[in-house]
């Protein structure tokens, strides 16, 4: 493979792998905290994308001020699914499958809202001119793309930062190593909860406006999403939110160099097939460590 | 003719039913959550159409797709067999992701995204079943038949010993039972009628493509199975008489078909979380999801 | 408790059963097909989903059809009217819609617009005898799909015609992108057969496909003169060039006749000066077409797809024709379509041959200087 092409997919690979990290990343930071798997997160990132396009593209907003406040929307609209269903489901001492099964639940009836509102046509989020990309080394890269590498490194850092550094994280790490403990300590696990939902959220929020800008918005999109940030975050090791981001960065760099050897319709079943080995031969994943189950 | 769209209903209840009596098997008396039940209808479906497309009778092509499920059944049973809880939510579901992927790549067998058209209508003895009359008679036929033979399962003590293993499957193992091969078993008949269902539903829309079997479509059939309640079956034939009639009348209002389908799933998302929270058990089950 | 619930239950579903029964009562005019004032036909297209720019135009033409022969004294006195169907561009849901309008409203006649909805439908119709008549239906599949079905749109050539200018023109290395649909995988296949030169890149992506990135470098890296992209929705077109241009890519580029929209035109901008594709051929001077062109545009602005629309207009008048002059015997109007030779119609020159299929030619057209011109 000449090098050239091999510099392209892999800048192919770093932006597709800089979304999965956003993606997992807030999933994988609302699993540990909450300890269920939190499908609608898929859900969150479709719709903010269209919630973007409602703004920008139909309703002509300035698009600095569109993509802040969709920021800012994603993240109620993750707070407003933990106050309004997982809070409701917490208060019967459900089990973490329950959640997972309201999660799917709020996946669908989100999914089929969008549908409503936007129709299931294909829609783009015009911003860019087309016009040729940067060269790097024969290959080429567009100023978007750049950007989506920049912005996730950005959150990333400072997603570690937080985690590392300020009250809110630690509590948070807290709250995910020991519920109980941390109780005892007197960190609130509602407020931690609510918390890891805003922030997991406005991170997706981010991969909204980034995925919608390179990519076409379609009503499957946020569910394709999902799965590649799950599948990066069990990749990485359920329960570590560094893992997702390694996961996500892994995935991007099987997927993307994967295509190029076999037809391209194949793409969804490496994701899958990934999937399932993982689940099957490894599930603590690479980093990760295992939730203790008790049944 | 009004007439028609009764029968049309009474024919897509007899497929829902079938779909959630058999998901009964594995989820309300196993304990076990397969989101790979969609799986097993598609490779049904897929399997009984291309069968009678070939020209092979239709009873053979009707077995042979339940038999073929059942395989598929077994096949998630072994792989998932040490997975719990969320995990084998996961699993089954990724397992149903890779089946999609199968139907929607493998071209020449199954037309890819193009689907299989001209689906020929069911035939037994000489008589021709294309009518909605006579295929609503032959639905309701083998409706019954599914249910009185699950019945007969979760009534007998292999039904008692998969409901142990819902409630405690290390003890149940302790006690001395297998339960890997109860799961497989499990598995394989819930599998087995879920293709029946399939190819039914494969000869009655005449076109099938990989769109009808996603996870998608699998809801309404979870949210039936919840609502009546786990366990029961009295319960799931209630709540699917009334889930499938429910967003009938969003036609009285003139919506467009575009729009009813995702109505009818928003509906029966709403429904499903309202259940969760004030109603875990359902109307009728015996137990909560574990 | 459990009794308490199962009564509640018991008056529930007899509620709905009395909701239905009403419901019933209302969405079909069921026997009313017989009435003396209205003339029912299933109109089934594409008015969501990946095949709007197809459907949504078809339907706008044919509803200007519809006026017109309702102003002409409908059917024998009778208005016509469509049943509508939104089929999203599925076949199962478009087989459902044609078992709908054929069981329940009994209809005799349905008509389509796209190869997908056609196949879907084709069966349920020949089955019931009723006549489908389709249009932008161009698949292979459907020549032998029975003695009710019909259409206005000939077999698919575009693939025939674009190899054969990539072989006259010279170009040796070529890429073929191609969506997985039943309109575009034909010409793909046309291509593949009748290219003379080397087919370096060969991929087919999933409609639901959002990432096709990849598919762009494998075309840069295969260093072809040529990319032949056949698409079925225009936000897809988009996509594709916009990202061939990103990463330089200088080859020809050839497309299918859904490149044929002034507004994909205008959105591409310079980037589109010098594409060619494939199409059905209209003559824009002939003067019934113009008129109606004219008409089109009056309400709805430049018309999309213009021979693919102006042949579902095309297909209203030749059925109300039809039933006019058998009285409505539907036997009679199956004859007359077979008869149906050099006849004039708002899409140009029509001939069905005794397959049902229409006899039609195909032209290249390509993009200079914004405007979409006609070459061979």
């Amino acid at each position: 493979m000449i090098l050239s092409i091999f510099i392209q997919l892999l800048i192919n690979s770093l932006v597709v792998g800089a979304i999965y990290a956003l993606v997992a990343s807030g999933f994988s930071l609302i699993y540990s905290v909450n300890k269920f798997v939190h499908f609608a997160h898929g859900a969150t990132i479709a719709f903010s994308a269209y919630f973007l396009y409602y703004l920008f593209s139909v309703l002509g907003l300035n698009f600095g001020f569109s993509i802040v406040i969709t920021v800012i929307f994603s993240s109620l609209f993750g707070y407003g699914m933990n106050y309004f269903v997982y809070g409701q489901l917490r208060k019967n001492k459900t089990s973490s499958v329950m959640l997972l099964v309201g999660s799917l639940g709020l996946l669908i009836l989100i999914e089929s809202l969008t549908l409503i509102l936007f129709g299931s046509n294909a829609k783009r989020i015009g911003l860019m001119n087309i016009s040729k990309g940067i060269e790097l080394g024969g290959a080429f890269i567009t100023p978007l793309q750049i950007v989506i590498i920049i912005v996730s490194i950005l959150l990333l850092v400072g997603l570690f930062v937080f985690t590392k550094k300020t009250k809110l994280g630690i509590s948070m790490r807290a709250v995910s190593d020991n519920e109980s403990v941390a109780e005892i300590v007197g960190i609130s696990s509602k407020r931690i909860y609510s918390w890891s939902f805003i922030i997991g959220s406005a991170l997706s929020g981010v991969a909204a406006i980034l995925i919608g800008l390179e990519h076409n918005l379609g009503p499957t999109m946020g569910t394709n999403l999902m799965i590649r940030g799950f599948v990066a975050t069990i990749i990485g090791g359920i329960g570590s939110v560094y893992g997702a981001i390694f996961g996500a960065f892994l995935l991007g760099i099987v997927e993307t160099f994967g295509v190029w050897y076999i037809p391209s319709a194949y793409k969804d079943a490496i994701v899958f097939s990934l999937l399932l080995i993982f689940l099957l031969f490894r599930p603590d994943g690479i980093l990760g460590h295992r939730r203790k189950e008790v049944k | 003719m009004i007439e028609i769209y009764f029968l049309h209903l009474g024919i897509l209840l007899g497929i829902y039913l079938i779909l959630s009596l058999s998901l009964q098997i594995t989820f309300g008396y196993t304990g076990l959550i397969n989101f790979g039940h969609m799986a097993f209808f598609g490779v049904g479906a897929y399997v009984s159409a291309l069968l009678m497309i070939s020209g092979l009778p239709f009873i053979i092509a009707i077995s042979l797709a339940g038999v073929l499920s059942a395989l598929t059944g077994f096949l998630l049973a072994t792989l998932t067999n040490k997975l719990r809880g969320d995990y084998l939510a996961l699993a089954t579901l990724g397992f149903s992701f890779v089946v999609y992927n199968i139907f929607i790549n493998w071209r020449p067998l199954t037309g890819g995204a193009l689907g299989l058209s001209g689906i020929p209508a069911p035939s037994l003895l000489g008589l021709d079943f294309s009518s909605s009359y006579s295929f609503f008679v032959l639905i309701a036929i083998i409706t019954l038949l599914v249910y009185f033979l699950i019945k007969k399962l979760v009534d007998s003590p292999l039904g008692k010993v998969m409901e142990a293993i819902r409630d405690n499957e290390m003890a149940t193992n302790v006690l001395g039972k297998n339960t890997f091969k109860i799961k497989i078993i499990s598995f394989s008949v819930s599998a087995f009628f879920a293709g029946i269902a399939g190819s039914m539903y494969a000869h009655y829309i005449t076109f099938i493509d990989p769109s009808s079997f996603t996870v998608m479509q699998l809801i309404p059939i979870i949210t039936i199975v919840i609502i009546g309640g786990l366990a029961s079956l009295k319960g799931t034939i209630i709540a699917t008489i009334v889930l499938v009639l429910l967003p009938e009348p969003l036609r009285l209002i003139g919506f467009s078909n575009s729009l009813i389908g995702p109505i009818r799933h928003g509906i029966y998302a709403i429904i499903l979380l309202l259940i969760l929270i004030y109603k875990p058990k359902g109307f009728f089950g015996k137990v909560e999801l574990e | 408790m459990k009794k308490h619930n199962s009564r509640i239950q018991i008056i529930f579903i007899l509620l709905f059963l009395t909701l239905i029964s009403s419901t019933a009562c209302q969405i079909t005019p069921g026997d009313e097909t017989v009435s003396e004032s209205t003339y029912y036909i299933g109109w089934l297209g594409a008015l969501t989903g990946t095949g709007t720019q197809w459907g949504e135009p078809a339907l706008r033409a044919a509803n200007i059809a519809l006026d017109d022969v309702n102003n002409d004294g409908g059917i024998n006195g009778k208005e016509l009217a469509f049943i509508i169907e939104d089929t999203q561009s599925l076949g199962s849901i478009t087989a459902t819609a044609a078992k709908k309008v054929i069981e329940v409203d009994d209809v005799p006649i349905i008509f389509t617009h796209s190869s997908i909805e056609s196949l879907a439908a084709a069966p349920i119709a020949e089955q019931s005898g009723t006549i489908l008549f389709g249009s932008a239906t161009s698949t292979p599949d459907l020549t032998d799909a029975g003695d009710y079905i019909f259409r206005v749109t000939p077999v698919n050539r575009e693939g025939e015609l674009i190899a054969k200018t990539l072989n006259d023109e010279g170009y040796d290395k070529i890429a073929v992108i191609t969506e997985q649909t039943k309109y575009t995988t034909p010409i793909r296949d046309a291509i593949v057969r009748n290219y003379n030169g080397e087919i370096i890149v060969d991929e087919i992506f999933l409609s639901d496909d959002v990432d096709v990135r990849t598919i762009v470098t494998k075309i840069k890296s295969g260093e072809v003169d040529a990319v032949v992209l056949l698409p079925f929705d225009l936000t897809r077109i988009m996509q594709l060039i916009q990202m061939l241009k990103e990463q330089d890519v200088d080859a020809q580029i050839f497309g299918n006749a859904a490149f044929n929209t002034g507004e994909l035109i205008e959105s591409l901008g310079d980037s589109a000066e010098g594409m060619k594709f494939a199409t059905l051929f209209i003559d824009d001077n002939d003067p019934k077409i113009a008129s109606f062109v004219q008409r089109y545009e009056g309400v709805y602005g430049p018309i999309p797809n213009k021979a693919h629309t102006l042949d579902a207009a095309s297909k209203i008048y030749i059925i109300a024709d039809a039933l006019r002059d058998c009285n409505e015997d539907i036997s009679c109007v199956k004859q007359y379509l077979y008869d149906i030779k050099g006849l004039e119609t708002v899409s140009g020159t029509l001939t069905i041959d005794e397959n049902g299929d229409a006899d039609k030619k195909f032209s290249l057209k390509e993009v200079q200087n914004g405007e979409i011109i006609f070459t061979s």
